[in-house]
């Protein structure tokens, strides 16, 4: 004991004091498992920490909810519900990629690893790719949080003069086209406003072109450069986010333009006809309630909250498919992927009841 | 009531007791008794705990030669009976709490019901007659119940004498009910308890209780016959502000529902019928009573008529006034 | 008095007493404390973070008081008070309570006391000391960029409608709440995955428990309290109409998301304290912790309580009855753990060899006042009685002593007792339990009188008061400033015995648990073997050594001599 005394064991201050140890092993742990158990533990109760923060905001949703059902009723409509249901598929695949990545760690198959990866990454920022899409459209609609909210009714007014019977009137709300004559003369129409919104989102995509074109030439002047993994690594990191976002904000735009007609189908024209009353009914408005623009308080405090978790998410995997790259996990360490796994699933969670929250009110 | 005997009385004065000021409602009695109960409890406890802690300070003090006893580390029937009993005294000061409580928050069905609108860092009291107060009266031994709302942010209507308090919250109705105990013709405080910025120290005013019943309608009688303490455009800004007309007119020359009341006398008025009028004193009395049967063109026949609510006294103030809005 | 033993003398028995390298001087410059990993440095820049605050917040509390001697102005207007309250109530909540036990001396006590290297996240627990320097030069920057005054609860909508800093002082709170978030995940991951062997969990030291238990508390409430700071931020920077009514919203609900918060933080304060004094009233009367177990289970079930009970903040804001209700029954339960506590702290000390060294003196003073603390909050659950006291100076007395008076007569109690272990030298104990008098009886000349006022009528944060309280006013203003001038002289006593002090023994005080057995202070990694752990209070196991001035196992003073068989001719 008291040889330690003078031994200067502790001469190299601050971590590598124990220059034997293996380079994945922290100083002050004694297994590779203790090390494991505690990171576990660790990412565990930071999930709880996770759910708890968003708790709050669900917190706020149940007081409103029960407060204000109306509000809820009416101004969900404005959702795109495919959209959204596209958006919690993408994130569910995700998941999937990312559990399969866990996997492939375990068994040290560093190759399908990054393809998990770099996957997740990808359906990530197509998450936002469709987000960026919703969130453009609905400023453009005047669908904001309560102190920027306008009705929408007022440009629906404007839009669609006199309802020329039951089957063309614009009726899903304003959201949905309206490619009915009269409306393409006013500044508030659908279309109009789709249009603005192609215009804004015309900003992002051209920066992100740039930004594909810019890291794809880095990429291939780094491709065969051994000493700059972690450069390439990065650079291939923007590059897919960068094509994902844009994969997402084009088919949105492309769903919008063509797959999506306000045409009533087959089947309404048929209601229509043979019992007009109860179409009317069916298709009857719900009148705007006054607190409308709580709703979309809700709706961009929590899907925006999320939205950051995402990002948090890809700057994470990110930085696993650095380590990755450099080939830093094996089949004793893999902590780091498994946490963030747990990580991306929690996030993935908190979209599936979010979804139905927001989107399926009806 | 016998819990009445706990109260110190060496510490009380004539006026108001060593700890509390006077006891001015019905329920003071009742939480004063609750306190002095758990003031009592606590003494012994801190007794107890304190007393206990000194006598062990000095008897076991370290001293050279003396070890210290080596004593069991637990025991169970000891440790349960301090759990057990704190616990049942918990749940007679909660009950006795409790039950005051209920007769404190619940309003009786037959009250007094005066208005309180609080606002940055003034109160205002609305009396049933419509008369609006910076100060609170209420007759002794009478049921007053006061709905409350702010104009602003959070206050808190608190009268010290009565034991009473609640916050009056934007956005919401509360409520609070007393019965006055003690005439006080000074006035008992009534304070803002919950902070609301810079004058939250200086919104205080008066609870005046009167003896009687008569006494306090006299008041009512004297303090809402504005015209003796106002002038005349005073009296009409008075009625202008309380009796809806601030709603559609405006005096700043902007229409609301109806025309704006600035430089309207004296003007020329065409009506929806064709015919037209200059505005005078008789136009505006008409106004006022029979406001539908001439409208001004460009406004909807929406304007209740004020017959029997407003006396010629108080139309001629509201002329007064307008005639003022140059 | 002997000196420290020479530990190059191999053929010493007795255990290392003081080693030339230290955690203290392993290494050097600005970089090697502000980037280190060590689990101590990390905590010693956490001490003087929190002392600095503290001496920030008193002044404020000092000018305050100040400004209150008399009705009229004395020295600063209306908006320069309401600044001045929010600041002292919002600097000494969360830079100085909230970290002061947990984040200072747990971090610098906990891996030891486990016999551990380090704290299971280092770089984790570094960060969290970043964030609380970021979070802290947030609140500075609300200082000068127009104050704060919306009062430390930042209750709506005054504090959507005041037109002062309350945006960056939000964003500090919710940036002190993540650095209060990742302590605590740290510890509860340190005492869960790195106990060494034979400590189980009921041989844990009782201040690892109350650690425990506070970790829960951190990292369960503490998110809520962010996500509610943010919306708040939110609801000011674009006008979401979540709590401001002008747009629909309910501010009575920013109530309750706030003290769903904000009661548990209590615990969080006052918590580690009651874990200090179990340690320091043990070792200093030389007995064996009595109801061990009771101690740590109330410690989780004031943790556990401590978060339904939030409502009880606000029976007169219009919530309805029967929650109203609810709340004053749960409320009362709170109190049953903490007289647990209290009652078996009395029973440890019975039959016991009391030595009154400035721990010790801290953590009767920190029994006195905390009786007073906590029966005082039975006025205040009772229903009744609170409609009358609550807002009032009641109020403030009641939390001070809780708060102020318990939470930080433990960290001074901690302080005391653990210096020798920090810094390596022995305090100037005459001018320590001097120190200590006046902080007690400073103490309680300026919060005991503030009960009367409060239950004659004074509200709170009222600038301005009838003449009729000025008499009480003086006598707490009179307390303040003994108060503020006992604290300044307990920091010079411990400033000083860093340059001045003796050199402290590895075991001063006669302390059964782990981190009595390292060297004063420890060295870089603490300990060079896994320490074997016993109960960690079992005070014969150690007895006093005159030849090193504190006490050594039992085993090797029998193989050295049979002088020392009586525990302690030690001066203090």
């Amino acid at each position: 004991m008291n040889t330690a005394a003078t031994t200067p064991t502790d001469e190299h201050a601050d971590n590598h004091d124990h220059e034997h140890h293996d380079p994945r092993l922290a100083h002050h742990f004694d297994s590779h498992q203790q090390q494991f158990d505690t990171g576990k533990l660790g990412i565990w109760l930071f999930l709880v920490t996770e759910v708890l923060f968003f708790s709050g905001l669900f917190g706020f949703y149940a007081v409103y909810r029960s407060l204000h059902p109306e509000v809820f009723l009416y101004a969900s409509q404005f959702l795109d519900t495919v959209l959204g249901a596209t958006n919690t598929i993408v994130l569910l695949f995700s998941s999937l990629t990312m559990a399969w990545g866990v996997r492939c760690a375990q068994l040290g198959q560093t190759r399908g690893l990054l393809t998990c990866l770099v996957i997740t990454l990808a359906c990530a920022a197509i998450f936002l790719g469709v987000k960026s899409f919703e969130y453009t459209e609905k400023a453009h609609h005047g669908l904001l949080w309560a102190g920027m909210y306008q009705s929408p009714e007022h440009h629906e007014a404007a839009a669609v003069p006199v309802a020329a019977g039951a089957v063309e009137s614009g009726d899903h709300g304003a959201s949905h086209a309206d490619d009915h004559g009269a409306a393409h003369a006013d500044d508030h129409s659908d279309d109009a406003l789709f249009e603005k919104t192609k215009h804004t989102l015309s900003y992002m995509t051209t920066a992100l072109w740039a930004v594909i074109l810019l890291t794809g030439i880095g990429l291939a002047a780094l491709f065969k450069n051994p000493n700059k993994k972690t450069m390439a690594a990065v650079l291939g990191c923007v590059l897919i986010s960068a094509i994902g976002l844009q994969m997402g904000a084009y088919a949105s735009i492309a769903y919008h333009h063509f797959g999506h007609a306000a045409e009533p189908t087959a089947q309404e024209i048929e209601m229509a006809k043979t019992a007009p009353e109860e179409y009317a009914k069916q298709k009857e408005k719900i009148p705007e309630p006054k607190l409308a623009g709580t709703f979309f308080s809700v709706y961009f405090c929590m899907t925006g909250l999320h939205a950051i978790h995402i990002i948090g998410g890809m700057v994470a995997i990110s930085w696993l498919i650095v380590r990755t790259v450099h080939g830093a996990f094996t089949t004793y360490y893999f902590g780091a992927v498994d946490f963030i796994g747990l990580y991306w699933h929690l996030v993935d969670l908190i979209w599936i009841y979010l979804f139905p929250l927001l989107y399926l009110i009806n | 009531m016998q819990m009445k005997l706990f109260i110190p009385n060496l510490l009380a004065n004539d006026e108001a007791g060593f700890w509390f000021p006077p006891q001015g409602s019905t329920v003071a009695e009742n939480v004063d008794s609750v306190y002095f109960f758990i003031l009592y409890v606590c003494t012994f406890f801190f007794v107890l705990i304190v007393g206990l802690m000194v006598l062990f300070m000095i008897k076991y003090r370290h001293r050279p030669g003396v070890e210290a006893e080596v004593t069991p580390t637990h025991n169970l029937p000891l440790e349960l009976s301090w759990s057990v009993i704190p616990t049942l005294i918990t749940i007679v000061m909660f009950w006795v709490g409790f039950t005051s409580y209920l007769d404190m928050r619940t309003p009786p069905s037959s009250s007094y019901e005066i208005d309180v609108v609080a606002k940055k860092w003034v109160w205002a009291f609305k009396y049933p007659n419509g008369w609006i107060d910076s100060e609170l009266h209420v007759p002794k031994g009478e049921n007053v119940t006061l709905t409350m709302a702010s104009d602003d942010v959070l206050h808190s209507l608190w009268i010290p004498a009565f034991r009473t308090k609640m916050d009056v919250v934007p956005g919401r109705y509360t409520q609070l009910w007393f019965n006055a105990t003690i005439a006080n013709e000074k006035g008992f405080e009534l304070k803002c308890a919950e902070y609301c910025g810079q004058k939250h120290s200086v919104m205080i005013t008066k609870a005046i209780v009167h003896e009687t019943r008569g006494d306090f309608d006299k008041w009512l009688k004297i303090a809402s016959d504005i015209h003796k303490n106002k002038t005349p455009v005073e009296a009409g800004e008075y009625f202008y502000k309380t009796r809806g007309c601030i709603q559609c007119h405006s005096l700043d020359g902007v229409p609301k529902n109806g025309p704006s009341f600035k430089g309207l006398f004296g003007k020329e008025r065409k009506f929806t019928d064709g015919s037209s009028v200059i505005a005078d004193a008789n136009y505006i009395r008409s106004s006022i009573l029979e406001p539908q049967s001439k409208v001004v063109v460009g406004f909807r026949p929406i304007m209740p008529t004020f017959k029997g609510q407003l006396t010629d006294q108080d139309i001629t103030a509201i002329v007064a006034f307008i005639k003022s809005q140059k | 008095m002997a000196t420290v033993v020479d530990s190059s003398n191999p053929k010493s028995n007795y255990p290392i007493q003081y080693r030339e390298l230290n955690y203290l001087n392993c290494s050097s410059g600005w970089k090697s404390w502000l980037f280190t990993l060590d689990h101590k440095r990390i905590g010693i820049m956490y001490l003087i973070g929190v002392t600095a605050s503290f001496f920030l917040g008193g002044l404020f509390a000092v000018l305050l008081r100040t400004e209150l001697l008399s009705p009229a102005k004395i020295l600063m207007g209306p908006d320069s008070y309401n600044q001045m309250f929010t600041l002292h109530g919002a600097i000494m909540t969360f830079l100085v309570i909230i970290p002061g036990v947990p984040a200072a001396i747990g971090n610098i006590i906990l891996p030891v006391m486990l016999g551990a290297k380090d704290v299971a996240f280092p770089r984790l627990n570094l960060g969290s000391f970043f964030l609380w320097m970021f979070g802290a030069s947030f609140f500075l920057l609300a200082l000068v960029t127009g104050g704060l005054d919306t009062g430390w609860t930042f209750y709506t909508p005054y504090s959507v409608t005041t037109n002062t800093a309350v945006i960056t002082a939000l964003l500090g709170v919710f940036v002190l709440g993540f650095s209060s978030i990742f302590t605590g995940l740290n510890f509860i991951v340190t005492i869960h995955t790195m106990r060494p062997p034979g400590m189980t969990w009921f041989k844990m030291p009782l201040f690892l428990w109350a650690l425990y238990a506070t970790a829960l508390i951190q990292i369960l409430a503490t998110p809520v309290l962010g996500i509610t700071g943010l919306l708040l931020v939110v609801e000011r920077a674009f006008h979401i109409g979540i709590f401001d009514p002008a747009l629909g919203g309910d501010p009575v609900l920013f109530q309750h998301f706030f003290w769903f918060y904000s009661h548990p933080a209590v615990y969080v304060m006052i918590l580690p304290a009651m874990g200090v004094v179990s340690e320091v009233i043990a070792v200093h009367s030389r007995k064996h912790i009595f109801g061990y177990r009771f101690i740590a289970y109330s410690s989780i079930a004031i943790a556990i309580f401590g978060f339904l009970v939030w409502g009880h903040h606000m029976f007169v804001s219009g919530q309805s009855k029967v929650v109203a209700v609810i709340f004053s029954a749960i409320t009362f339960s709170v109190s049953i753990p903490s007289a647990i506590k209290v009652f078996n702290w009395l029973t440890t000390m019975y039959k016991g060899s009391i030595r009154f060294t400035t721990a010790m003196c801290y953590a009767l003073s920190f029994m006195f006042i905390f009786a007073i603390g906590g029966l005082t909050g039975l006025f205040l659950a009772t229903l009744a009685t609170d409609v009358h006291l609550h807002d009032t100076y009641f109020v403030v007395a009641h939390f001070h002593y809780v708060m102020m008076g318990s939470s930080l007569m433990g960290l001074f109690a901690a302080i005391h007792h653990w210096w020798p272990k920090i810094s390596g030298k022995m305090i100037n104990e005459f001018w320590g339990r001097i120190g200590c008098l006046g902080v007690f009886l400073g103490f309680n000349l300026t919060f005991f009188p503030q009960f009367i006022l409060g239950t004659r009528g004074m509200p709170r944060r009222y600038y301005t008061y009838l003449p009729e309280f000025q008499g009480l006013h003086i006598l707490s203003t009179m307390g303040a400033y003994l108060l503020g001038l006992s604290s300044a002289l307990m920091a010079i006593v411990l400033i000083y015995s860093v340059y001045r002090g003796k050199k402290a023994p590895a075991n001063p005080w006669g302390g059964a648990s782990l981190e009595w057995q390292c060297s004063s202070p420890p060295p870089h990694n603490n300990f060079d073997h896994p320490p074997l752990a016993g109960d960690p209070y079992v005070m014969e196991s150690v007895v006093y050594n005159e030849e090193i001035g504190g006490f050594v196992p039992a085993e090797c003073q029998g193989d050295n001599n049979g002088s020392g068989t009586a525990a302690g001719e030690k001066e203090v």
